[in-house]
């Protein structure tokens, strides 16, 4: 049975203490702290409750000298002056968690339960430890030796020294930038600038003069000559990112300087030269783009002369442990924590598992946050966020109703609303089912869930009002183009026929 | 852990607490009736020799006893004289007891009541 230590000079709090873990665990009391020192000298514990003030010393000085006898053992303080400042100090000092007096029984037995789930999981070895990268492997970069992996750092090899635009393709996340500055800095333009637009995060005109530059009194607003990105670069190289966003009119210019190096400012009369290797970067299937219209097959042509396409993470799942290696490193020293050691075995299993629609941006924000939340050497499996600790079964399940049980079934109700509603009739009416739910559920991250169901809805709609077209529903919504698509997938909308989630 | 029997209104937030646990909750005022003479002893004590710092270690402590069993008005009264005691207002501390001492007797009464019916 597991073991607690409650220290409190309370004798009345101590009771409440027993009565309330007695089933799940032995109680051992202490009522001054060293008494508390004394007992967990002698015993060995799974966790333990903490009053900040003692008659003898001041509690969390007491919390220093338990984490010198056992860095892994959870501390939960208790205090009746429950106000931030406390709560920050406990929990930057590495409090395990914080509780407010008067206790609450469900609330202690809740916390108690996950302290000591934690101890067990801390305690096994780690599966992947956050140790400092070796000097070799500080300035990589790109992580991962997968097969697919390989082979893009086999094309970058090939191309990087040839003078020919580069189409670089990958769903959201999968490192399209960094192999744009890979195969810049293998060039033997290295030396010479590497500029990069977003060709979704402005509207046609802007980026029309972003790229080009524009002439004094172009047009209102235009007060003084703008030099734009194909002039700086020149010499360099020029990453079109996200070119699938880019208008038919800013195709046809961007083809001109592809063919002949030329191109003229907006409002301008001279045709200006400039020597600017190209790279483009896409999420969108550009050949279903011509077939649409919405895509110049000739500027496709010539961007297809060298393609590289980035494997989505799942399909380079050899490469996540050694992913999770380097943030969980980066991360350590970034957040200045020392003490972490790394990640258990448990928590490895559902990133591995995992199917990372988010791809690698999203696995180094998991770590990140996981590192940051930390309040034990190891990570384990409650850190991560719901939509990776809720089973497969769960993550796909095509419900359409609440479950009956919210509280007993809190995981798959937070599935189901991180997760996109399956129902393609779904009328935005279960809201405030939802929110109920995910209340009696005593969630934890209902603005999120609740944000995510009515901008899904909204999405939805919107784009079954356009039809799928989604210039149109970028222009009803007030949003940019490339916002809109980041979204659509990340909410997994398939626009095939009609407009669907996922499959 | 349910039980009927009757509290007091002031004292249902507490057996709430307590997941219903009335036998519990007279069982801690038993312990706190034994408990707390000393406590506010104390801190009377404190206050009247000027001794600030023991004086707040004491109100503390007796905030958090009382606390248990509820924490509204008296509750809040009692930090009140903590914070004069931290900021070193002797005067202010003394009048201020003075002016909460009948309600702090008269919660600590009510417990006693409450423990009274669990012995």
């Amino acid at each position: 049975m597991p073991k607690i230590l409650v220290i409190d000079d309370d004798r009345a709090v101590l009771l409440l203490v027993q009565q309330a873990l007695s089933d799940v665990a032995e109680i051992v009391t202490a009522e001054t702290a060293a008494e508390g020192i004394e007992r967990l000298a002698a015993g060995n514990y799974d966790a333990i409750l903490l009053d900040i003030v003692l008659p003898d010393r001041n509690g969390l000085a007491v919390f220093f000298e338990i984490h010198e006898l056992d860095r892994r053992l959870p501390v939960i303080f208790m205090t009746v002056e429950a106000t931030s400042g406390t709560a920050i100090e406990a929990m930057q000092m590495g409090a395990f968690d914080y509780l407010a007096k008067p206790l609450e029984m469900k609330r202690l037995r809740s916390l108690v339960d996950r302290a000591i789930q934690q101890r067990e999981l801390a305690n096994v070895p780690v599966a992947i430890a956050a140790d400092e990268l070796p000097a070799s492997r500080q300035g990589e970069i790109f992580v991962g030796r997968s097969r697919p992996m390989l082979e893009v750092f086999k094309t970058i090899g090939r191309v990087s020294q040839q003078q020919v635009p580069v189409l670089i393709r990958g769903e959201s996340g999968t490192g399209k930038e960094l192999v744009a500055r890979a195969i810049y800095q293998y060039s033997n333009r290295r030396d010479e600038p590497f500029l990069a637009v977003n060709c979704a995060a402005l509207p046609e005109n802007l980026l029309e003069s972003e790229l080009f530059g524009h002439e004094q009194g172009a047009f209102t607003g235009a007060t003084a000559r703008r030099i734009g990105k194909f002039e700086q670069a020149s010499g360099g190289t020029l990453l079109l990112d996200e070119i699938g966003d880019m208008s038919p009119m800013v195709q046809a210019k961007v083809l001109r300087v592809l063919q002949e190096q030329r191109f003229e400012r907006v409002g301008g009369n001279n045709e200006l030269q400039t020597d600017v290797r190209m790279i483009a970067a896409t999420n969108q299937p550009l050949e279903r783009m011509v077939a649409a219209g919405d895509f110049r097959e000739d500027l496709l042509y010539r961007l297809n002369a060298v393609t590289i396409a980035l494997p989505p993470l799942r399909e380079r799942r050899d490469d996540i442990p050694e992913l999770i290696q380097y943030f969980l490193s980066r991360a350590k020293q970034e957040f200045h924590k020392q003490e972490l050691e790394g990640i258990s075995p448990a928590a490895l299993e559902l990133l591995q598992g995992y199917h990372w629609p988010g791809n690698v941006r999203q696995l180094r924000a998991v770590i990140r946050r996981c590192v940051l939340e930390s309040v034990l050497p190891v990570i384990s499996p409650d850190l991560l966020p719901p939509e990776i600790i809720a089973p497969p079964a769960i993550r796909g399940a095509q419900e359409t109703g609440p479950p009956s049980q919210p509280a007993a079934c809190a995981d798959a109700v937070q599935s189901m609303a991180a997760e996109p509603c399956a129902n393609e009739q779904d009328n935005g009416q279960q809201l405030p089912a939802l929110v109920d739910q995910l209340l009696a559920a005593q969630s934890t991250d209902l603005y999120a869930a609740g944000i995510a169901y009515a901008e899904r809805f909204l999405l939805m709609r919107v784009l079954r009002e356009t039809g799928g077209n989604q210039s149109r529903a970028a222009e009803i919504l007030g949003i940019t183009r490339g916002k809109l698509r980041n979204r659509i997938a990340t909410y997994d909308i398939k626009l095939e026929s009609g407009v669907k989630i996922g499959e | 852990m349910n039980n009927a029997d009757h509290v007091p209104a002031r004292f249902q937030a507490a057996v709430d607490r307590l997941d219903g646990s009335t036998e519990l909750l007279r069982e801690m005022a038993a312990i706190t009736t034994e408990d707390i003479p000393h406590v506010l002893a104390a801190c009377r004590s404190a206050i009247d020799a000027g001794q600030c710092t023991l004086a707040a270690s004491h109100l503390h402590k007796l905030k958090g006893m009382l606390s248990t069993f509820e924490s509204g008005a008296v509750t809040l009264e009692i930090q009140e004289l903590v914070d004069l005691a931290r900021t070193g207002q002797v005067a202010e501390l003394r009048v201020r007891f003075t002016q909460y001492r009948g309600e702090i007797n008269q919660l600590i009464q009510e417990i006693a009541q409450l423990a009274g019916e669990f012995r």
